[in-house]
């Protein structure tokens, strides 16, 4: 629950429903500052290896292009992680800004401590504050629920997945879930055989007219249990487009974080969300759990996550699905040609995504 | 050093207090009532044609003042009423009653603002005090129609508002919660509905508003900035009357007469209908849903001539839902007893006790989670009052007030039956506060008039509650709990008590020009913690306890006053300069909400202004004007032993609502035949801001970055508002009568920003300059008289 979130919509909802309002792009306004540390990294109880990014911030307009272009990386630093045993993993260097660890044996356990050492070509050294893995409940079961709404142009409908989770009373449990899945979709198909005449018709050509998309979310999504602690858990985890008939394959990854990493996120999404009203929380930088040795006032943006993860993998078979239903509101997503082809990264109907072989089946009717 | 300084005032005071006058003279007194209401009229002018004395009425509509034997033109004013004279022969000690009339409305001064006297910012020694005439409200400038006391008050200088939609206002650069807003002596925790676009009570429902912005009598303290005074409408004593009114968003009906010959009575009601606005548009905003009301009530039972009671009752409640979303309401219920005893002619007696209890629910309605989150403050209160008119030349005031506060800071519970949310109570706080005061004003010669007054306040915090010990040399959150004791309930945790001068100092040059001094020292044990510009109705307030300290304030400040034309053209530059300390900011990332621990995320801060005020203004005849021009600046530093958690690690930095240049311009015409013209011009600094200075990505997402707060600034605000109204009054005594106004707000369309925002897209990094009311805005609105 997100209160302050909610708060600015209103204000700024009344504004424009007087109607007397407006915004107007202006000339950005420049003010640049020293870079800074950038840090993302994390380490989990999921296998090796793990990443950690480094960047300094960058100057405002230089990111006009694409988020890449800008991203002062970091290609000259020495990262590694050390455990409370006295073990350590350096890490290596694999692409610009992103080092990744090199002993696979080096794992996350729940109930251990990490630290985070980067040391910079400058002379600098940051480390990460102590911090212990916490431990993560499983994922009891799934729900699924078929939402009919849609907005035209941006989305059809969908089907709603939520982890149903225990949340164990006795400790005080902060969740993170990532996902992703691969969801069914159609193109007008293309020519059976060399020489066949191209598809004229949406729906009367059967050869390359299915594929599945792989389709990440992206959505920062966690949950404090200080006001639910103890009870079943319903969290929607995943919101998986109905583009036409056909499995879902959806994962879900479900994180266990510890308090400070939590207030964190919880800030990022408060930062992320400004509207301009004048009620928004006031701005303020994104910092973390990590300091320069040498001057504790220093803090790099960013964090270092240490998590348990618990993974499960399910198959969603939506039997109900008329296609009338979809020719009405999913038919502006069914471009001509053939699917594979014409889809971003999505596989061919031959094939399933790999990794679901012993997923979970869940039947919609 | 500052031992000694303090006895020497403290004698000073009590030399004046028993002071007598020694020259030839017999005493004049006498009693100034309204002629309709019969209740008195504080502050009116006493003077005496081709003399240069004069005297003022007391709260109690009193006056007294010694004179040489002679005949002489009294001449009694007040604003808003008529011009009153009569010869008096004064041989001996003489006593008259002086019923003042309302003026008709020919002669109502345009000016919304006016002082309580028109000499008064010369004559008197108290400075940086404003009054509203609210009749007048109804003939300026208006936005949707509103009669609104909060705008008037902003145009005034020292005062301002965040933004236009912002709720409350700030003064002379404290915080919007350092006001103290006593509606029949009861605090107003919230001073806005539909989250700052109308004031909280209605413009028909007052009788006075006065703001101290500088130094608050002795006998009020419990806030840094400013008292605002308001006391609601009397009824009348002959008969039943009606008021009504109609804008574009809100209607008001309003009636006040006698119940048999004992008592009195006001009604009022106020509901507003933006739910017709939105219906017009489409999607989401259209099914948004918003709705206030208020009411106010009043009932007075004259016991005899000498003792008199009142009840005032009044309740607020706002509501505003998004579709789909969360629902919030709010809501203001108060109760005040007033009882008020002439002990003698020299000697009253008053005594008050009222509760005010605010409510602020958020009901979330996501499918399994849905809550309802409550936030309660239950304020009582009783106070007793002597005033004791010891000469024409003193008066004194002493009594004593005592607040028991319960701050409810969380009740969350599940709203519906598929909702896993629990049954959460935070531990309420508990405060009691106790205080004493004497204030004495008298005069030596006729060239200085002071105003002096102690104030003694204590406060305790108090059980049931648990405190929280956190291991030393490291920042303070739940993880570095140490210890806690648990307090059992009426338990007395932590006391603080601190003394409050108040100092008014006035040297007169001559009859026309005075210089003067002020200074105060204030305590404020109820704060409010935000972290957002504008206060909202779920922002949460704070009892101090052993981690939040009270908040101190102390005020200097010094000014010149002169009239011109027989005070038609009054000016004056008042200085001031303002330090506090222990007020109340948080760290960044600081979860405010349902937060047990709520004190290890708190950070005290000290806090600086200072700036020159200059007004002018005239008063009287067919053309009337005022220019309010401030410049100020004001600063916050956070206090942290650790500097990474303090804003710009620990350094002053410009607060909020630090906007340097503030001017106000307002005029007025009589154009004859019951037509007026009034016009506003306002420009303001630009509020301060906190503009990205650097980007990075984070979860793939672009993040842009802000490493110093309020270093940038917005760009100016300025407006211009004309409005028409007529009157159909054609004598003072016409029962039945219309005023109608036509307002046009913000005339030339100017597009005021009201925030600068940040967003990224595909492009790149875009400003957005978003303006509230960036538009022309005309209304029209029509009172009934009846």
């Amino acid at each position: 629950m997100v209160f302050r979130l909610a708060r600015t919509q209103i204000v700024l909802i009344f504004f424009v429903t007087l109607h007397f309002s407006c915004v107007r792009g202006i000339q950005p306004v420049i003010r640049e500052s020293a870079p800074t540390l950038v840090v993302e990294g994390m380490i989990s109880t999921d296998s090796a290896p793990y990443n950690v990014k480094l960047t300094f911030t960058g100057q405002l307009l230089n990111a006009s292009a694409h988020i890449d272009s800008n991203q002062n990386y970091i290609n000259d630093a020495s990262v590694l992680i050390r455990d409370d045993q006295g073990d350590s993993c350096p890490f290596q260097l694999v692409s610009p800004g992103l080092y990744q660890s090199t002993n696979s044996n080096f794992l996350g356990a729940v109930g251990r401590t990490y630290v985070l050492e980067i040391h910079l070509a400058n002379g600098e050294t940051y480390k990460s504050s102590p911090e212990q893995i916490p431990p993560v409940p499983p994922i009891d079961s799934f729900s699924v629920v078929y939402d009919s709404t849609y907005i035209t142009d941006v989305r059809p409908t969908q089907i709603i997945v939520s982890a149903n989770v225990h949340d164990p009373e006795k400790t005080t449990n902060f969740y993170r879930w990532t996902s992703f899945g691969y969801v069914p979709r159609k193109s007008w198909g293309g020519p059976c055989t060399i020489g066949s005449p191209p598809c004229t018709d949406p729906y009367m050509c059967t050869c390359f007219a299915l594929c599945v998309q792989y389709h990440p979310d992206n959505a920062l999504n966690i949950l404090s249990d200080q006001f639910v602690n103890g009870r079943e858990i319903i969290q929607p985890v995943y919101y998986s487009p109905v583009y036409w008939f056909g499995r879902h394959f959806v994962e879900v990854k479900q994180m266990s974080l510890n308090r400070d990493l939590y207030i964190f996120w919880q800030q990022y999404l408060e930062q992320t969300a400004r509207t301009g009203s004048i009620l928004d929380p006031l701005p303020a930088s994104l910092t973390g759990n990590i300091r320069n040795v040498a001057d504790s006032n220093d803090v790099a943006l960013g964090y270092f996550q240490v998590s348990a993860v618990t993974t499960r993998k399910i198959i969603i078979v939506p039997y109900f699905l008329q296609e009338y239903l979809l020719a009405s509101v999913a038919g502006s997503y069914i471009p001509p040609g053939d699917c594979h082809a014409e889809i971003p990264n999505s596989l061919g109907d031959d094939q399933d995504p790999p990794g679901w072989e012993d997923a979970e089946i869940i039947q919609m009717h | 050093m500052r031992l000694i300084t303090v006895r020497k005032f403290l004698v000073f005071c009590f030399c004046a207090l028993f002071q007598q006058s020694f020259s030839q003279q017999v005493e004049l007194k006498g009693q100034i009532n309204d002629f309709d209401t019969h209740e008195p009229v504080a502050g009116a002018t006493i003077s005496f044609r081709n003399h240069n004395r004069g005297t003022s009425t007391d709260d109690s509509g009193r006056f007294s003042i010694a004179m040489p034997v002679d005949t002489y033109e009294l001449v009694c004013t007040s604003g808003g009423y008529q011009i009153y004279t009569r010869t008096i022969y004064l041989q001996d000690e003489h006593f008259v009653t002086v019923q003042l009339k309302k003026r008709p409305p020919a002669e109502l001064p345009e000016i919304v603002i006016a002082s309580r006297r028109t000499d008064a910012n010369v004559s008197e020694a108290r400075m940086g005090t404003i009054s509203i005439n609210v009749a007048q409200l109804r003939k300026t400038p208006m936005v949707f129609g509103e009669a609104d006391i909060i705008k008037a008050i902003a145009l005034q200088s020292g005062v301002s508002t965040a933004g236009e939609g912002s709720n409350g206002f700030n003064v002379r650069g404290g915080n919007v919660d350092q006001n103290l807003i006593l509606l029949d002596n009861a605090p107003l925790f919230n001073s806005a509905h539909l989250l700052g676009f109308y004031s909280v009570i209605s413009a028909d429902a007052i009788q006075n508003f006065t703001l101290f912005k500088g130094t608050i009598p002795a006998s009020f303290g419990g806030r840094l900035s400013s008292l605002a005074a308001i006391s609601i409408k009397p009824g009348n004593e002959e008969k039943v009357r009606y008021n009504t009114g109609l804008g574009p968003i809100s209607a008001h009906v309003f009636a006040d007469g006698p119940m048999g010959n004992k008592f009195t009575f006001t009604a009022g009601a106020r509901i507003a209908f933006p739910r017709a606005m939105m219906s017009f548009f489409p999607g989401s905003v259209g099914n948004s849903n918003a709705f206030f009301y208020d009411l106010t009530g009043k009932l007075t039972y004259k016991i005899n001539n000498k003792n008199r009671v009142s009840l005032s009752l009044y309740r607020s409640y706002d509501f505003f839902k998004f579709p789909g979303d969360t629902t919030y309401s709010w809501q203001t219920d108060l109760a005040s007893v007033n009882w008020r005893s002439e002990i003698s002619k020299k000697l009253v007696f008053s005594l008050n006790s009222n509760a005010s209890y605010y409510i602020s629910d958020i009901n979330g309605v996501q499918p399994n989670y849905q809550f309802r989150l409550r936030n309660t403050i239950l304020h009582r209160q009783g106070k007793g009052n002597f005033s004791y008119q010891a000469s024409d030349k003193n008066y004194v005031e002493m009594g004593a007030d005592f607040i028991n506060y319960i701050v409810s800071p969380g009740q969350l519970s599940p709203a519906g039956p598929g909702s896993i949310i629990n049954h959460i109570n935070l531990q309420n706080e508990n405060g009691n506060e106790f205080a004493e005061y004497l204030l004495d004003r008298f005069d030596i010669g006729t060239l200085l008039s002071v105003e002096a007054g102690i104030r003694h306040s204590t406060f305790q915090y108090r059980g049931a509650h648990t405190i929280y010990s956190y291991a030393p040399g490291v920042p303070e959150s739940q993880a570095t709990i140490v210890d806690s004791v648990l307090y059992g309930k009426g338990e007395p945790i932590q006391t603080y008590q601190g003394w409050e001068p108040r100092a008014l100092l006035k040297i007169g040059i001559d009859e026309a020009t005075s210089i003067k001094l002020s200074y105060d020292r204030t305590y404020q044990y109820l704060q409010l913690i935000s972290n957002t510009i504008s206060i909202t109705p779920v922002d949460y307030w704070k009892l101090s306890d052993p981690q939040v300290k009270p908040a101190a304030g102390t005020q200097y400040a010094l000014g010149i006053f002169r009239n011109f034309g027989n005070n038609l053209i009054e000016s004056s530059v008042e200085g001031f300069y303002k330090r506090s300390s222990n007020t109340i900011d948080y760290k960044n990332g600081a979860n405010l909400s349902m937060n047990p621990y709520l004190d290890a995320s708190l950070l005290e801060a000290n806090g600086k202004s200072y700036g020159l005020e200059l007004n002018l203004k005239k008063t009287k005849g067919k053309y009337t004007g005022q220019l309010a021009y401030t410049w100020s600046r004001t600063f916050i530093q956070d206090i942290s032993s650790f500097a990474s958690e303090a804003v710009d690690g620990g350094a002053y930095y410009p607060s909020n609502f630090d906007r340097p240049v503030n001017l106000n311009l307002s005029g007025g015409v009589k154009l004859g035949s019951g037509w007026d013209f009034g016009v506003n011009f306002i420009y303001v600094s630009g509020r301060p801001a906190t503009y990205p200075d650097g980007t990075y990505v984070i979860n793939n997402t672009v993040v842009t970055n802000y490493s110093l707060r309020n270093e940038d600034r917005l760009p100016v605000y300025d407006r211009l508002d004309i409005s028409f109204s007529h009157d159909s009054r054609r004598f003072p005594e016409q029962k039945k009568y219309t005023v109608v106004n036509f307002s046009i707000y913000n005339v030339y369309a100017r597009k005021n920003p009201y925030s600068v925002y940040f967003q990224r897209d595909q492009s790149g990094l875009n400003s957005y300059e978003l303006s509230v009311l960036g538009t022309v805005i005309p209304s029209f609105t029509i009172y009934y008289f009846f």
